[in-house]
């Protein structure tokens, strides 16, 4: 390659400078090293992802079957024998309650800036919904409580409850549902719209016709990324809602306490015992599925949703 | 100046495959030195990819093939044995956006000799003014040498580019529609500059202007479908084309 | 025609039924924040911040202690998080082969999603063990005169094991921000320095990194906030112990995780409750303004466009 280095001069008066071949050397080998960091990054940043799965899977196996799902924890402490049928009756009741309250308001909000707002508007509402995705969920935990579970003051008065968490988690669940649902709305091709409405339909009938169907992918994965986000939620629920062993028989008072999964978790590895520590990896592992199906259900509407829309 | 005859690059047998596509198919043609060839050709016929098989750039394209031969001052430039780094540094490319890096006027020519090792500030202030006034943009710019390149107007980060190209001395110059988003002055300086610039580089153009290149080209070649359809002086390629479908192109059927 | 506009404005009312929920919302959050914390505010005014000592049954509240633990925590959560994440974004972006880009950054992202009680569990079952067996150890024989690396108790537990698991949290956000980041810089750009004989380091320090550094600042941003509120995995490790950490492995108290101890013992009184409050203020007003700086920097690099791994579980 000499030859093709060491051109001959094009013009008096631009001088050739020679191949620093040490230079372009050194040069590659430090983008080698910048390679070797950055798998050693990816490599070590992963890792947790990995060990989890298989700490946990390694851990609790031996509670992996359909006993454990399916009966509520008994014995002394609480939860040494039995399994973790409390904690998943009570994510549905929190799923339920929280997507009551997020899933209308998220939507409409979400429509509402997409066909309604002016730019002001939007700008404030989007920056609202942003800082409360952002507010840490220990205070939504204490805002829940005094709007929702406590007993003196002003409030709903719920009681440490299945509806009092549930609401809890609803306002984390709500502002995610919103900015998904304008961003699908956003997505539509122009066209579609407006040229429903240049054919006379009301934006309602737009809404109806044209919009929910084309933005139904994106609301759904809203919805789905709400859920998954609520589901690993233990922070608002340990001021809004009592642990309960057993199965709730109301959603408010003391009868309303729901067992979740999170709390579960959180109590059993408190416990210097090493069942209930195993027990806690076998939750992990339940709710790690839960989400993770949750996960692939969201990549699949988003690959459907590509699919379809194109 | 150096013979007009002798060629400095020669393709032989080139394809070119994308996954499934087979984009270039068994191009054959050669370079003269010193002399300007355009590449015609509607959009979408390969003549960009063409172009970029030159300096390799389509490295970095995932699933593409290569086979055949290109050889630059006789060597071929894919053999194993053949230092990217200093092949790029031989010869210059000019994009269809000017793409200024986010750096000032003086930082931007002054990349490509710090890339390849050169620390010496006074070769490198001397270098940048000499390869802006090259460009003919030294005295628009000369006393903004600081100033961040995305200030300039899209003809002068053109021409910014240009200067960058030349500042390591590349024996080839390659331009993949340098004038497509300039308005008609700033496109008329770069050709002048291109024909200037024969004297010191030799030039690959890719166009889809006929009248741009009828204006500046000593060879033209035309690609349609990945194909080489003709490949000719300029002189009998515009006047006197021996294909059907070239005839078309130039008289703007396509 | 009048029935036409009449059922639209019957559907924005509906509509902005909704919308008015929304603002409530966000409004009885800060109302309630404030309202409560009132009366701490008034009896100990600014000297909250900088009093040492939390004395439920006297009524002496400073949040000094909680404030050193919070910010100890989230710097070096940071500390430890930025340079991986950087690794991970530039390796995603610039050196993975495309086959393997998709599910490299799907592992990524599913990271962000693992909840923090889970986190926390890996935690104390992983890290907390080997601090306490390896790292400890080590330090203490090799490092025990210099002050801030050295180890009290030997029990695994405190600010190190937090700020470790908790880096781990924040690390899908930054990295998925810096990959964004770089991503949006032009591919023309790019091409124009490789075409000129410039390596991959070349590019990415002269010119991805030019245009990328500021959504990655963004990111960092919004990692901070993050790191800032979290409250389970740090519950579970640092020890939950009221004293100012001398070092990288004493114990300490984090002011969320001080109210996820405390918070429903606190109610009882009003004044505790109230000072319990504040400390949830201070987490909110970080929250704030974090975010609005935050996204300011990042919809002006990224567009505001959407990144999944801002919405870990918490």
């Amino acid at each position: 390659m000499t030859e093709l280095a060491n051109i001959e001069k094009n013009d008096g008066s631009m001088p050739v400078f020679p191949v620093d071949r040490g230079y372009i050397k050194r040069k590659k080998f430090y983008n080698n090293i910048a390679v070797f960091f950055a798998v050693t990054a990816f490599v070590i940043g992963s890792f947790p992802v990995f060990h989890i799965i298989y700490e946990a899977v390694a851990v609790g196996h031996k509670y992996l079957n359909w006993r454990f799902i399916s009966t509520l924890p008994t014995g002394f402490p609480i939860g040494a024998s039995g399994g973790i049928l409390n904690a998943i009756t009570g994510d549905v009741y929190l799923i339920i309650i929280a997507s009551i309250l997020a899933v209308p308001i998220g939507i409409g909000t979400g429509l509402y800036l997409s066909l309604f707002g002016k730019k002001r508007t939007n700008s404030v509402l989007r920056l609202l919904n942003e800082l409360m995705i952002g507010i840490p969920s220990v205070v939504w935990g204490i805002v829940g409580f005094y709007v929702f579970s406590t007993n003196a003051g002003l409030g709903f008065h719920f009681g440490f409850s299945a509806l009092a968490g549930g609401f809890t988690l609803g306002f984390i669940m709500t502002p995610i549902i919103t900015l998904l649902t304008e961003q699908a709305v956003s997505q539509i091709p122009a066209g579609y719209i407006e040229g429903a409405l240049a054919m006379g339909a009301t934006k309602w009938q737009a809404t109806k016709s044209v919009i929910i169907k084309a933005a139904l992918g994106g609301i759904f994965t809203g919805i789905l990324l709400g859920i998954m986000n609520i589901v690993g939620q233990t922070a608002p629920l340990l001021f809004t809602n009592y642990y309960n062993t057993g199965m709730p028989t109301g959603v408010t008072g003391p009868g309303g306490a729901v067992g979740d999964m999170a709390m579960l978790i959180f109590i059993y590895i408190h416990e210097p015992s090493r069942i209930l520590h195993i027990k806690a990896e076998a939750a992990s592992v339940v709710l790690l599925l839960f989400i993770f199906v949750l996960d692939l259900g969201l990549r699949l509407i988003s690959y459907l949703t590509k699919r379809f829309l194109s | 100046m150096a013979e007009q005859n002798e060629i400095k690059a020669e393709v032989k047998n080139l394809n070119f495959y994308y996954g499934n596509y087979h984009l270039l198919k068994d191009i054959n043609l050669y370079f003269k030195k010193n002399s300007v060839c355009t590449l015609l050709g509607p959009s979408g016929c390969g003549k960009s990819t063409f172009l970029r098989t030159l300096n390799r750039m389509n490295d970095y394209t995932e699933g593409a093939k290569l086979t055949g031969e290109v050889l630059i001052d006789g060597k071929n430039i894919y053999k194993k044995s053949v230092d990217v780094v200093e092949l790029r540094r031989n010869i210059g490319m000019v994009f269809q956006n000017p793409n200024p890096f986010p750096k000032s006027v003086f930082d931007n020519v002054a990349f490509g000799l710090k890339i390849h090792g050169i620390k010496n500030r006074e070769f490198i202030t001397e270098r940048v003014e000499k390869c802006l006034k090259y460009a003919g943009l030294y005295d628009e710019v000369k006393d903004n040498l600081h100033k961040p390149a995305f200030s300039l107007s899209g003809g002068q980060q053109q021409r910014l580019c240009i200067a960058r190209a030349i500042a390591t001395n590349p024996s080839i110059l390659l331009m993949d529609e340098p004038t497509a988003y300039l308005d008609p002055a700033s496109a008329s300086i770069i050709l002048d500059l291109i024909t200037t610039f024969k004297k010191y580089y030799t030039i690959i153009i890719v166009s889809h202007n006929i009248q741009q290149a009828g204006r500046i080209s000593d060879y033209s070649g035309f690609f349609l479908d990945g194909e080489l359809i003709e490949f000719d002086e300029a002189g009998n390629f515009f006047t006197r084309p021996k294909d059907k479908r070239t005839e078309n192109f130039i008289t703007s059927r396509y | 025609m009048f029935n036409l506009k009449y059922k639209d404005d019957l559907y924005k009312l509906i509509l902005s039924v909704f919308v008015l929920s929304v603002i409530s919302v966000f409004l009885i959050a800060v109302i309630v924040i404030l309202f409560y914390s009132y009366p701490a505010i008034i009896r100990y005014g600014f000297s909250f911040l900088w009093v040492k000592a939390w004395n439920p049954p006297k009524e002496v509240f400073g949040a000094l202690t909680f404030l050193i633990g919070t910010f100890t925590v989230t710097f070096l959560a940071l500390l430890f998080a930025i340079p991986f994440s950087f690794g991970i974004g530039i390796f995603l972006q610039e050196y993975c082969p495309l086959f393997l880009r998709g599910i490299f950054t799907v592992i990524i992202e599913m990271m962000a999603g693992i909840p923090s009680v889970v986190f926390g569990v890996w935690g104390v079952l992983t890290i907390v063990p080997w601090l306490r067996q390896s790292v400890e150890p080590f330090f203490d024989r090799y490092f025990s005169g210099i002050p801030f690396l050295r180890v009290e108790e030997n029990i695994g537990y405190g600010i190190l094991a937090a700020s470790i698991v908790v880096a781990f949290m924040i690390l899908p956000i930054i990295s998925s921000i810096t990959k964004d980041s770089l991503a949006s810089v032009p591919k023309i750009a790019k091409d124009g320095a490789l075409a000129m004989g410039a390596t991959r380091l070349d590019v990415i320090k002269d010119v991805s990194m030019p245009y990328a550094l500021n959504g990655i600042y963004g990111g960092i941003i919004l990692g901070f906030g993050r790191a800032v509120g979290e409250t389970i995995a740090v519950v579970l490790l640092i020890g939950n112990q009221a004293v100012i950490p001398k070092s990288l492995f004493s114990v300490g108290y984090t002011i969320s995780s001080l109210l996820a101890n405390t918070f429903t013992f606190a109610v009882i009184s009003p004044i505790y409750a109230s000072a319990e409050v504040e400390l949830a203020l201070i987490l909110l007003a970080v929250s704030l303004i974090i975010n609005i700086v935050g996204r300011n920097i990042l919809n002006k690099v990224i567009g505001g466009r959407f990144n999944r791994s801002r919405f870990g579980g918490g």
